[in-house]
């Protein structure tokens, strides 16, 4: 669409390295005003080919301080998914919407492993006993996927050259579906920079609105 | 007439109108500010009413969708049993009895819409609301927590709000309830604020009624409040937008009737006040005006009663003001004028020098005995005599001394009478009860009186009266005339020197014809009425007549020939005998020269008064009239009576002195009837004597007369003096004339008196022989 258009500046360091299977490639997000973004989700599908592997890397998503630690987790679906209670009080953790619907509650201090979320999409979660939790977790079709560090950059090793579908994602992000999405080819090794059409959006707060001092306690 | 007391009364109303009107121009200001306060007060009560009431419903929504959507259970079947979340929906609107039950989903669809609709029983129903299946039309305010808390379904109003629902920190959907705005909420704005309600709405300008608090009220009535045009209506309008540009209307009013109700009552205790004071004060006004004008009103009266001659009942005014002492100076100025009439009421009817009542007192005092028809009375006018000479010699003192020792003596008199002092020395004495008979006895009594002299600085006075008696009812039975008839009488006492007389009419020249003959002479003399009458003399020497006597007659217009004697008196007391005179003797030189022409050549007697001889320029008219007709005065005898000489005897013989030296004729008239004394004839420079026909007429047959007749001859011949004698009527008279050698005679057996032209023949004759 091309009222999302953006910068896009693909650098080719060396054309003889074409030839190689595998490669490292990188992208680098910015805001519109070129200052890097972190945390948000970068990944890329590919297009005319298939990949080889399954990145089943687990996931750990915690609760501390009556918060969800990360934010924001991506993985590839089917992935583990380790919920790791970090507080000393029970938490209902659940998600009521799209296909990966779960609930369960988790007590001071345990674990809770899940392998069943099979269905691509977003999972947003919140906990029902504590309602400013939340947390997002991204399931994605594709074992490259990764989140920017804090220079704006999301790495990607040993990617097969081709063409891919490139998607930035983030909750905050104002564009339908929270995503932007672009095709690229990847066949050197390279780093791929694009600006977001815009500035996210405040990012949900874990905090408790009202003085809960008291709680501290529990 | 504007009275003091209108003036009073108008004065008092119009402050008291305008202290009312003061009064109740604030009073009405003061309800007016009220009124405004109360309404203002009233208004801004309910606005804030149903502010809060607004809010409280939309607090009430807001936390109600926040703890629904916050509900697990709901969450769980969110999106994917639609049935289970219409329940869940429906369970929870009915807790707060929520008229609407929304969905909205991510996408903007409206996944759910539960209405209460209310079915011809009256039964509460839940249905699909119209807008189930449709897409949400406010996403984006939605999505900002801006939607507005009014949303219309079709016609209806509703407040509503969505809430997010949500699965952690993502939107899954929206869930809210919403409160129908119609006439249950205008029934309890009414229940709350005392206030009609009406609600509408505007959509793109259709208009709507959603519910009134009044059962009739409909959308025209209800829009036509919006811009009220009538101030009797009260309202507060209070606008709101719903979502998608339609307006809702909050109209709250009430008519000023209800409003003012309570005020209203209190302005007609006002104007009762109002006009109760009104007429309380005018009753006051009108009490002190007329306490203050009654002593006025009494004073005024008194003041015409005063006018009128009325003194003697005083003011009463029981008043200690200004009023009061008003009528106390009022009561002595009627004392005082009551004393100064009365003073001058005394000087008026009394002479101030006697003391005695005067000339007014006794035409009112004669008026009463005449009108009271009483008894006859006698009315006496006295004169004291020579009261003149008094004065002249002693002085007015002594004449005024004798006027009042006259008055005394009169006072004094027996008998009871009334005296009056009518003017300097004239007296009147009404004596009642006295008839001719007794009336010469009380003339008696009073020269009795008056018989004592009186001193007068060591002087002896003698009083004598000449007194004039008319009697009631004989003479008059009219006051003024008894009294004119008493002057009469004491005239003819004058003129025959008698001391006193009762009445004749006989005697009287003073009647009423004589008055206007008065006036008529002076006409007489300029207009020609006067004609001159000649009566012949007869000369014994020269056997004919040689002399005429010149008799004035006036033919009057209206009375005819009018003798002489009459006209003649009064020509001598109105100053007229001058001019008459005058004429008569032009008269007679006319015709003195017509004879002269015609060759007769005759002597003219003219008769002189004795008022001519008072005249200075007589003697030089006379003279001058003579020469200017080239006549002789021996041609004129003028005929003088003694009475004529009286009254100042010297310039009267100097004058006729002067007449015989120019050559007129000059003859004692009326010889023998008056007073003159020989001594007196002796010093008269006159030529003839005129014996009065009084001595002649009866001469043949009076003895008496015939001596008086011939000695008088004698004398006169005796001291040089021609006679004539007149009044002959017969020839013996004339023969016995002829014999005592008298030398002129005059009387009817000749000729009467007659016009010149009718003498011709007689005057020419040379010889005139007589026969019987």
């Amino acid at each position: 669409m091309s009222k999302y258009c953006f910068t896009l500046l693909v650098v080719f360091p060396c054309m003889l390295s074409q030839a190689a299977e595998t490669l490292d490639y990188a992208v680098q997000v910015n805001s519109p005003d070129n200052n890097p973004v972190q945390d948000v989700v970068v990944y890329l599908t590919p297009i005319g080919h298939q990949l080889p592997h399954i990145n089943q890397t687990a996931v750990t998503i915690g609760q501390r301080d009556k918060a969800f630690v990360p934010y924001i987790s991506v993985a590839q679906r089917g992935s583990k998914v380790d919920f790791n209670n970090d507080d000393n009080i029970t938490h209902h953790i659940y998600s009521a919407v799209g296909e990966n619907k779960f609930s369960f509650q988790i007590k001071a201090g345990e674990q809770h492993s899940k392998s069943d979320f099979n269905h691509s999409g977003v999972v947003p979660m919140g906990c029902n006993i504590h309602d400013w939790m939340g947390a997002y977790l991204l399931l994605v079709d594709t074992p490259l996927f990764n989140k920017t560090d804090s220079q704006g950059r999301a790495n990607f090793e040993q990617v097969s050259a081709g063409d891919y579908q490139l998607t930035v994602w983030h909750p905050e992000l104002k564009t339908a579906d929270k995503q932007i999405s672009q095709t690229i080819s990847i066949h050197q090794t390279g780093t791929h920079a694009l600006n977001l059409p815009h500035a996210l959006e405040a990012e949900f707060e874990q905090q408790n609105p009202d003085d809960f001092d008291f709680l501290s306690d529990y | 007439m504007k009275s003091i007391k209108t003036k009073i009364l108008l004065l008092f109303v119009s402050l008291l109108l305008l202290l009312q009107a003061i009064s109740f121009w604030s009073t009405y200001d003061s309800l007016r500010t009220k009124e405004r306060i109360a309404i203002d007060s009233q208004l801004s009560k309910a606005k804030a009413l149903f502010d809060s009431e607004f809010n409280r419903r939309e607090f009430y929504l807001t936390s109600f969708a926040e703890t629904v959507t916050n509900d697990y259970g709901l969450k769980s079947v969110f999106g994917e049993d639609q049935r289970s979340v219409a329940i869940a929906l429906l369970n929870h609107g009915k807790r707060i009895n929520a008229d609407l039950a929304m969905v909205v989903t991510p996408s903007g669809m409206i996944e759910l819409q539960l209405v209460n609709s209310y079915q011809n029983n009256q039964n509460k129903k839940v249905v699909r609301g119209a807008q189930q299946g449709q897409a949400f039309g406010f996403m984006p305010a939605l999505k900002q927590s801006q939607l507005p808390p009014y949303y219309v379904i079709g016609e209806q109003l509703y407040q509503l709000h969505l809430s997010p629902l949500k699965s952690g920190p993502a939107i899954i959907g929206w869930a809210g309830f919403g409160y129908e705005i119609s006439t249950p909420l205008a029934e309890s704005f009414l229940t709350l604020t005392g206030l009609q309600a009406d609600l509408i709405l505007e959509q793109q300008n259709h208009w709507s009624l959603l519910g009134s608090s009044n059962p009739l009220a409909h959308i025209a009535s209800a829009k036509a409040l919006i811009n009220p045009t009538s101030s009797d209506v009260i309202s507060l309008k209070q606008q709101y937008s719903a979502a998608g540009g339609a307006n809702f209307y909050v109209l709250l009013h009430s008519s000023r009737d209800n409003l003012v109700a309570v005020i209203q009552q209190s302005w007609l205790q006002i104007l009762l006040i109002t006009i109760l004071t009104l007429i309380i004060s005018m009753v006051a006004a009108y009490l002190i005006a007329d306490d203050i004008t009654r002593p006025i009103k009494l004073l005024v009266k008194q003041a015409k009663r005063l006018a009128a001659g009325e003194y003697q009942k005083p003011v009463s005014v029981n008043d200690k003001t200004e009023l009061g002492q008003l009528a106390s100076e009022f009561n002595s100025m009627q004392e005082k004028v009551l004393n100064r009439e009365q003073a001058i009421k005394h000087r008026l009817q009394h002479d101030p020098l006697t003391e005695l009542p005067n000339r007014h007192w006794l035409a009112s005092k004669l008026q009463d005995l005449t009108e009271q028809n009483s008894a006859p009375f006698a009315l006496f006018h006295l004169n004291i005599c020579r009261l003149k000479e008094v004065n002249d010699t002693l002085g007015h003192t002594a004449g005024d001394q004798l006027i009042k020792e006259a008055g005394k003596r009169l006072t004094a008199l027996q008998s009871e009478h009334f005296l009056c002092h009518i003017g300097a020395d004239e007296f009147v004495l009404v004596l009642p009860n006295i008839t001719r008979d007794t009336a010469r006895d009380e003339l008696n009594n009073i020269a009795m009186q008056m018989h004592e002299g009186c001193n007068y600085q060591d002087m002896h006075l003698q009083l004598q009266i000449r007194v004039g008696v008319a009697l009631y009812p004989e003479h008059s039975q009219d006051p003024q005339i008894l009294v004119q008839k008493a002057d009469a009488a004491l005239n003819h006492c004058r003129e025959s020197r008698s001391h006193c007389y009762i009445y004749d009419p006989s005697t009287d020249t003073n009647t009423v014809e004589r008055l206007s003959l008065i006036n008529d002479l002076k006409k007489a003399i300029q207009s020609n009425q006067l004609i001159l009458h000649y009566q012949p003399k007869f000369s014994f020497a020269a056997n004919k007549i040689t002399h005429v006597e010149a008799l004035v007659r006036w033919q009057h217009p209206e009375l005819g020939m009018i003798p002489p004697d009459s006209f003649i008196e009064i020509a001598e007391h109105t100053g007229q005998i001058n001019p008459l005179t005058r004429w008569v003797f032009l008269e007679a030189l006319s015709q003195s020269l017509a004879w002269k022409v015609q060759g007769i050549d005759i002597n003219i007697a003219i008769n002189i008064s004795g008022e001519n001889l008072k005249d200075e320029s007589f003697y030089s008219f006379i003279c001058q009239n003579i020469e200017s007709k080239q006549l002789r005065a021996e041609s004129f005898t003028l005929e003088v009576t003694e009475s004529a000489l009286v009254d100042d005897p010297e310039t009267a013989i100097a004058l006729l002195a002067r007449f015989k030296e120019r050559g007129f004729k000059l003859s004692i008239d009326d010889y023998g009837t008056g007073y003159s004394s020989l001594a007196q004839l002796k010093r008269l420079p006159v030529h003839e004597l005129k014996i009065d026909k009084s001595f002649v007429q009866k001469l043949a047959i009076d003895a008496d007369d015939a001596i008086i007749v011939k000695s008088t001859i004698e004398l006169a011949h005796n001291m040089g003096l021609s006679v004539v004698a007149e009044g002959i009527e017969d020839l013996a008279s004339l023969r016995w004339l002829e014999k005592a050698n008298c030398n002129l005679a005059q009387g009817y057996f000749i000729s009467r008196p007659k016009p010149a032209n009718e003498l011709y023949q007689l005057l020419a004759q040379e010889s005139i022989e007589f026969a019987n």
